[in-house]
């Protein structure tokens, strides 16, 4: 296990390192999901960039019109401590707050559990229902994509070998959005989820969403704003229920995953009925 | 002078001192043979199965002994010793059949732990699948495959195991007290039962880990993490066929063991590649994946009651096959087999008893001891069978237990009479039961089918427990206090302290007999069997009475050396002299006396002349009374010391997700004498914390292939800080063992036996569903309650 | 490749020259042999390597050596001074908070954290604090009430 280390100070920099290195580079932000990976021979990279010295990725910015960007080097406890953003997107700061331990989340980064790609990632299910989009940068230009496009499947992303993900940009939401987060797991400790969920509650556009995680190789968005007006948590577990195509491991059965999906969504309406 | 006299008073016994080990251990300072690093030391590392079962067809090492930095590179066709505790059945290496997935297969050792890792990559081994047995019960059928084809040529302890050759029965184990049909033919009703354990990991903090070097004249000096040093010298020795004392082990500090650590693992396989890399010291860490998938577990149990009981309630007679899943190899587990059938009718009287237990070879990661040795897996058996049997005769489980638990006079399964002085299970259960106010709670059985679909309930049960150490009839211990100039103590004992608080008792036990304050007592923690006494294995809740013993004896020979010197001085015969606060009296003239500080290196009068000498104290100790058991019926005395319990405990069960939160744990031990009240107290918390992962959560999952698929903690989860009891209590009850120091009796293992059990009868009581199969994790409490709901009347 | 990393351990300055793969963690242990934070699991499960890092609790296995040139650490060596033991490691002391040991420094290096960005924790914050540090010995019960004890009194006398 040799590789160089590089610790870019640019955005730019970074870029014409990927240019070069392509799939032999793996980028590093946190670093506790590569160090897993390096240690158990899943990675073999030949370069390791770093992207912790590249002052406008470590950047988390509220914007006045309630936009919101978190660099790749933003770490899971700056968005948990954030006040700001717990009082505002509750869903993300929950999900955030539930990964790991406390030290792994002030390594661990939201890009990187995001980009992660895992099924069971706490902060993507809200992320998915605030309609957040990745930036990804390369030498040559930079794009956005949307959070559900971003994540082709278990471990995969749309990224292609020569781009980075920059950060995650989130729109600004209706007036009076609010979002919650639910998680199973097997113990109360910090645990991988055997299923999780959020749910986004948008008066002004009368948008009424759940997104349900660790139970399909991609999230899955529940749209409910049917029943926006009359919220039926009944009905909502059923249709998130019928919605998810959940694997039988090691953490959980299928059956046990889908009646925890259907328990997720009630304790979410219940959090919404406050 | 006034002088007190009070050494008959317990001064330091039952106090409550701080841990000899804390100061290491909260400044780092404390070594584990994890931080040792001895020159010249190269990084060993093995190669590991991907098959349960297959044939070696080819190993290839040449790429990997071509790299850089390689020093030596071991596969099995080159060490034909075979190892074994009770059962010589395993080699250091796999040879021509890999019996688990996880076992080692090659070995490397290297110049740095990365050559080591990417030699063992480079290492080419072709394999040839067979088919494969992860069953007991499948195991034991006729004609089924054969783990070890070879059974009936191994090498074993004979007259104390009975392996079965030509099968996978590596030891069958029976108890015979009585005529049991008979009992069943007395009886009002019979019941059977079914339950099972899974296996489960040890998961001390300080993976095994070991040091060890060739030295010329093929002698070895090993450091290791282990529990056991003379065990290990005896069977690396037997194995190599070395003289003992060409073989040197040390113990330093030491990260937990939980009987994982009690046997032989590592050692070999790291001498034997000191000795291909020309005598260079080799380390072995292992990986926590190899903790839980390579080094052994906890055996998993399959447990099937039939009891005979009368209409009130009165067992007439138990009938109970174990099927131990004893893994690849037997290590430990034969003894498991032979000691839990032992308590195989828990701590209550049974007058027909027929037990078999048997320890089933299958192809799975290998069974060991574990803090407990099978009793917290028999027991999760015995009493919930206990609590099916009450409700269906309509009796309060309480009430039930009480008629049967075991009272002075009662014959126990293996024939032993239980005296006076034996211990009162019944006045921990009436303990528990108040605690938790087991007698207010409702007692109207519940129907799960008008259980809510949401909310909480609650539950209470209580469960019995007993165990006595599982060792040989000889079972033997030794001390030995040296003094220093200022008259403080060394004391050298060979009984590891890996955490219980051992030597922290064993401080004051010195300190007391001795009468000296504690800070002039050192129990010395680096256990080295070139220079410590002969102690057999810590394990078994033993050391408390064993090396108590051993330590109040050796005290006593430095008071007998202390009185003859001073005696001389004094011109006071011995017997009228008194050892007090660190000087020697006379009894009759108080004010003539000499501080131990004067004697211990030798007197010397004011003339010069000099008497005497250095004191060193010697004490022994050997298991009383114990004999073997009777081959085909198990009768016998196989219990230095029983140390009776029980736990209550009330739960709260979430209905929509089946998860169990404690609200109150009570537990309570006749421990005889409460020696040191902060060891004991901590022990039952940690012990009852394990027992709570072992009824709630842990347990290894194989696939088809048998595979371990939880072989780290990413999957094999262990409780943490958020996942306590809202109340724990502990309670002691000091019922004196006679032959216990100051009536003390081993409270280590006991507390995490039959929680589970405990649990389990709380769950019956909260859900009306009665769980059989271990561990209650929430997915199978919500299933189950899920078909319960659903079910036809 | 191997990298100069200058690194600051509990007040003393380093520097070596280490592999781009190597952890902090083991830099700690075998560069430096500061061998009292301990390994567990290698993967950011158990706590057992548990320092501060630039003031913030991190498990050293999950950080590259590389990653810290320029950094300030702490480690269980740094926690009280010569002879005198801090105020947590005394209660650790007092309290039995500890059997084998092995999570020991961990455990004191997250409840140090926590007093030093929480002078006055709730018990729902010692718990969070305390539950990324796996013990298999002491039911966490003894560990939770010594930092407990330690912040009721520093709570006394006006926090740090």
């Amino acid at each position: 296990m040799s590789f160089v280390y590089e610790r870019p100070r640019t955005a730019e920099d970074l870029g014409k390192l990927l240019a070069s290195h392509g799939q032999r580079a793996c980028v590093l932000a946190g670093g506790t999901d590569l160090l897993v990976a390096l240690r158990a021979g899943h990675a073999r990279p030949e370069v390791v960039a770093d992207v912790k010295a590249i002052e406008e990725l470590r950047e988390l910015r509220h914007e006045a019109d309630g936009r919101l960007f978190i660099g790749a080097a933003v770490t899971i406890n700056r968005i948990v401590d954030d006040a700001r953003l717990r009082a505002m997107h509750g869903g993300l700061t929950g999900g955030a707050g539930a990964i790991a331990t406390f030290a792994i989340r002030n390594r661990a980064t939201v890009v990187g559990n995001v980009s992660n790609a895992s099924p069971c990632a706490d902060t993507v299910p809200a992320l998915a229902l605030l309609g957040a989009e990745v930036e990804l940068r390369s030498a040559t230009g930079s794009r956005r994509i949307g959070l559900r496009d971003y994540i082709v499947g278990v471990k995969q992303t749309a990224r292609r070998a020569d781009e980075f993900a920059a950060g995650i940009h989130v729109p600004a939401q209706g007036k009076g959005t609010r979002t919650w987060f639910c998680k199973r797991q097997r113990v109360r400790g910090h645990d991988l989820a055997l299923a999780n969920a959020a749910l986004i509650h948008d008066p002004e556009h009368k948008k009424l969403r759940v997104a349900v995680g660790s139970c399909s190789p991609r999230p899955v968005v529940v749209e409910l704003d049917d029943m926006f007006d009359k919220p039926d948590a009944e009905e909502a577990a059923k249709r998130a229920m019928a919605s998810i195509a959940p694997i039988s491991d090691v953490r959980a059965s299928a059956e046990y995953r889908t009646d925890m999906t259907g328990m997720l969504v009630r304790r979410l309406f219940d959090a919404l009925r406050g | 002078m006034t002088v007190p006299f009070h050494s008959d008073k317990h001064r330091y016994v039952g106090g409550n001192a701080e841990r000899i080990d804390a100061l290491d251990k909260v400044t780092g300072a404390a070594q584990y043979v994890h931080d040792m690093a001895v020159p010249r030391m190269l990084f060993g590392r093995m190669k590991l199965s991907p098959h349960a079962h297959a044939r070696i067809v080819r190993i290839d090492t040449s790429k990997a002994e071509a790299l850089p930095g390689v020093r030596a590179v071991l596969v099995g066709s080159e060490l034909d010793t075979r190892l074994g505790l009770y059962m010589i059945d395993k080699f250091i290496l796999a040879r021509d059949v890999v019996r688990y997935q996880g076992e080692a297969v090659a070995a490397v050792a290297a110049e740095s732990e990365d050559i080591a890792r990417r030699a063992c990559e480079l290492i080419e081994i072709d394999y040839e699948p067979l088919p494969a047995i992860f069953d007991p019960e499948v195991a034991l059928a006729d004609g089924a495959l054969l783990v070890h084809p070879d059974l009936h040529t191994y090498r074993y302890m004979k007259g104390v195991f009975f392996p079965r050759a030509h099968s996978n029965v590596a030891h069958h184990q029976k108890i015979r007290k009585g005529d049991v049909d008979k009992g069943f033919a007395e009886a009002y009703r019979v019941f059977e039962h079914k339950f099972t354990n899974p296996p489960v990991a040890h998961a001390p903090l300080e993976t095994h880990v070991t040091i060890a070097q060739y030295l010329p004249g093929s002698r070895a000096q090993i450091w290791t993490s282990a529990q056991s040093p003379f065990t290990v010298r005896n069977l690396f020795a037997v194995a190599f066929g070395l003289p003992h004392n060409s073989i040197r082990v040390q113990i330093p500090y030491v990260g937990g063991g939980f009987g994982g650590k009690a046997g032989i693992h590592l050692e070999p396989l790291a001498w034997c590649l000191s000795r291909k890399a020309g005598g260079r010291p080799v380390k072995i860490t292992a990986t926590r994946e190899e903790e839980i998938n390579t080094l052994p577990s906890r055996q998993g149990l399959k447990t099937h009651i039939k009891t005979g009981v009368t209409r009130d309630g009165k067992i007439t007679g138990l009938k109970v096959q174990f099927l131990w899943d004893a893994g690849a190899y037997a290590d430990y587990g034969v003894n498991i087999g032979r000691a839990a059938a032992t308590s195989g009718a828990g701590p209550y009287e049974v007058p027909n008893c027929w037990i078999d237990s048997l320890v089933v070879y299958t192809n799975k990661v290998f069974g060991t001891a574990y803090r407990g040795f099978g009793h917290l897996e028999v027991l999760w058996g015995v009493e919930r069978n206990l609590d099916l049997i009450a409700r269906d005769l309509g009796i309060d489980p309480y009430e039930l237990r009480m008629r049967n638990v075991l009272r002075a006079g009662a014959l126990t399964i293996t024939g032993e009479k239980v005296t006076a002085n034996h211990g009162r299970p019944d006045l921990c259960l009436e303990k528990v039961a108040q605690e938790i106010g087991f007698e207010n709670r409702p007692k109207e059985p519940v129907d799960p089918k008008k259980l809510p679909l949401r909310g909480k309930v609650r539950g209470k049960g209580v469960a019995l427990l007993q165990k006595a150490p599982a060792m040989p009839v000889f079972t033997a211990c030794s001390a030995i206090i040296k003094f220093n100039e200022d008259a403080s103590v060394n004391v050298l004992i060979s009984g590891v302290d890996y955490g219980q608080g051992t030597y922290t008792m064993l401080r004051q036990v010195v300190a007391q007999e001795l009468s000296v304050p504690l800070d002039k007592v050192q129990v010395v923690f680096d256990c080295d069997t070139a220079t410590q006494p002969y102690d057999w294995q810590t394990v078994a809740s033993r050391f408390t009475v064993m090396g108590g013993n051993a330590c109040i004896e050796a005290a006593h020979d430095c008071i007998a050396q202390l009185k003859h010197v001073a005696g001389q001085v004094l011109r006071a015969p011995e017997n009228e002299l008194i050892c007090e606060d660190e000087r020697v009296f006379v009894r009759h003239t108080p004010e003539q006396s000499l501080s131990y500080r004067e004697i211990v290196l030798g007197y010397t009068y004011p003339n010069g002349n000099s008497i005497g000498g250095p004191i060193v104290g010697r004490g022994r100790y050997i298991a009383q009374g114990l004999t073997h058991l009777h081959p085909e019926t198990g009768q016998g005395k196989a219990a230095l010391d029983w140390t009776y319990g029980a736990h209550g405990v009330e739960i709260e069960v979430d209905l929509e997700t089946g998860d169990i939160e404690i609200v109150h744990i009570a537990s309570a031990f006749d421990v005889g004498k409460v020696l040191h009240e902060g060891m004991c107290r901590t022990q039952v918390q940690g012990g009852v914390i394990q027992g709570l992962g072992s009824a709630l959560l842990e347990g290894f999952v194989f696939n088809d292939k048998g595979r371990m698929l939880n072989p780290s903690f990413v999957d094999y989860k262990l409780l943490t800080a958020k996942d306590l009891p809202r109340k724990m209590s502990a309670f002691f009850v000091e019922t004196p063992q006679l032959d216990g120091p100051y009536g003390a009796r081993g409270i280590g293992e006991h507390p995490m036996v039959s929680v589970p059990g405990a649990i389990g009868n709380a769950l019956r009581d909260a859900l009306g569903i009665d769980f059989h199969d271990l561990p209650l994790n929430s997915e199978r409490v919500y299933l189950a309650l899920k078909r319960a709901r659903t079910a036809k009347a | 490749m191997e990298y100069d990393v200058r690194i600051t351990v509990n007040g003393e300055r380093y520097q070596a020259r280490v592999p781009a793969s190597l952890t902090l963690l083991r830099m700690l242990r075998e560069v430096l042999h500061l061998t009292g934070t301990k390994e567990g699991c290698s993967i950011g499960e158990c706590g057992a390597c548990s320092v501060i890092l630039d003031g913030k609790l991190v498990n050293a296995c999950m950080v590259l050596a590389v990653e810290c040139d320029g950094s300030v650490v702490r480690t269980v060596e740094g926690e009280g001074a010569m002879d005198k033991l801090s105020d947590l490691q005394q209660a650790f002391v007092d309290n039995h908070a500890l059997q084998c040991g092995f999570c020991t420094p961990g455990m004191l290096m997250a409840a140090r954290e926590l007093l030093e960005r929480k002078p006055d924790p709730t018990d729902d914050d010692i718990i969070e604090a305390m539950a990324g540090q796996i013990c298999r010995c002491t039911g966490y019960e003894t560990a939770i009430e010594a930092v407990r004890r330690v912040a009721r009194k520093g709570q006394a006398g006006g926090g740090k």
